[in-house]
C-alpha cells in the first residue's frame, strides 16, 4: 500500500498483533496441556467468537507481513517487470494464505 | 567511507530480518493447522513438537516475535513524537524487557508445561 496509509496500517496492524499475540500465546502455552489436542482445538474455532479473533489476526499479520515484505522488494527491485512479478507472487501468496486460514477456521 | 554499524542500523537490519522470517513462518505454521482435517495426522505433528529439537526452535521463533514485537512498538514510539535522540535508550530498555520475556517464556516452553 502507497504513503500515509501503507504507514498507518503497518503501524495500527502491528499494534493489533501484539495485543492478540499475548492471546494467541496464552490460549497455546499457558492454559493447560490439552490444549492443543485435536479434540480441543476444533472445539475452540467451532465457536463464532474464535473464528472471528482467528481471522482477524491472521488477516493482520498476513498484510502486516506481505506489507513488510513489499516494501523490502520496492527498495531492492528496480526493474518494473520484476517489480510487477514481486507483487503478484506476493498478493498470490498472501490470497493463498488468507483461504487456508479460512478452510481451518471453517473445519467445525 | 567506512559505516560504522551502531544500535539504530543493527536494530532496522535485525527488524527486517526477522519479519522476513516470520512471515515465512506463516506458511509452516497453517501448514501444520491444516492438518487438523485429519486427526491422526494432526496428532502426530503435535507428538513431534515435543521433541527437544522442535522445542528448541519454537524457543528461537519466541525470541524472533519478541524481537520484532519491541522493535516496533520503539519504532512506532519514535515515529508518533518520542524524540529521536531516545532511541538508543529505547532499544536498550526493550532489550532488557525482551530478554526478561524470552527466558520466562522458554524456560515455559522447553520446561514442558507449554
Amino acid at each position: 500500500m502507497k504513503g500515509v496509509f501503507g504507514w498507518l496500517f503497518q503501524r495500527v496492524t502491528g499494534l493489533l498483533l501484539m495485543a492478540g499475540l499475548l492471546v494467541h500465546f496464552w490460549v497455546m502455552h499457558f492454559s493447560g496441556s490439552q490444549q492443543i489436542s485435536h479434540e480441543f482445538v476444533l472445539n475452540r474455532i467451532s465457536s463464532p467468537y474464535w473464528k472471528t479473533f482467528d481471522i482477524a489476526f491472521l488477516s493482520s499479520v498476513i498484510y502486516h507481513g506481505f506489507n513488510g515484505l513489499w516494501g523490502i522488494a520496492a527498495e531492492y527491485v528496480s526493474s518494473p517487470g520484476w517489480l510487477r512479478f514481486s507483487k503478484g507472487l506476493l498478493m498470490t501468496s498472501a490470497l493463498a494464505l488468507v483461504f487456508t486460514g479460512v478452510y481451518i477456521v471453517t473445519l467445525r | 567511507m567506512r559505516y560504522k554499524p551502531q544500535t539504530g542500523s543493527f536494530a532496522w537490519f535485525t527488524h527486517r530480518l526477522t519479519g522476513v522470517a516470520l512471515t515465512l513462518y506463516i506458511f509452516l505454521h497453517l501448514y501444520v493447522l491444516s492438518n487438523l482435517r485429519d486427526p491422526a495426522s494432526y496428532e502426530a505433528l503435535m507428538r513431534m513438537t515435543r521433541t527437544p529439537l522442535v522445542k528448541l526452535m519454537e524457543a528461537g521463533l519466541l525470541a524472533l516475535v519478541i524481537s520484532h514485537g519491541l522493535n516496533g512498538l520503539r519504532l512506532t514510539l519514535l515515529d508518533t513524537g518520542v524524540p529521536t535522540k531516545a532511541q538508543k535508550i529505547l532499544f536498550w530498555t526493550a532489550f532488557a524487557v525482551g530478554a526478561v520475556i524470552f527466558v520466562a517464556g522458554a524456560a515455559h516452553m522447553i520446561g514442558g508445561a507449554g
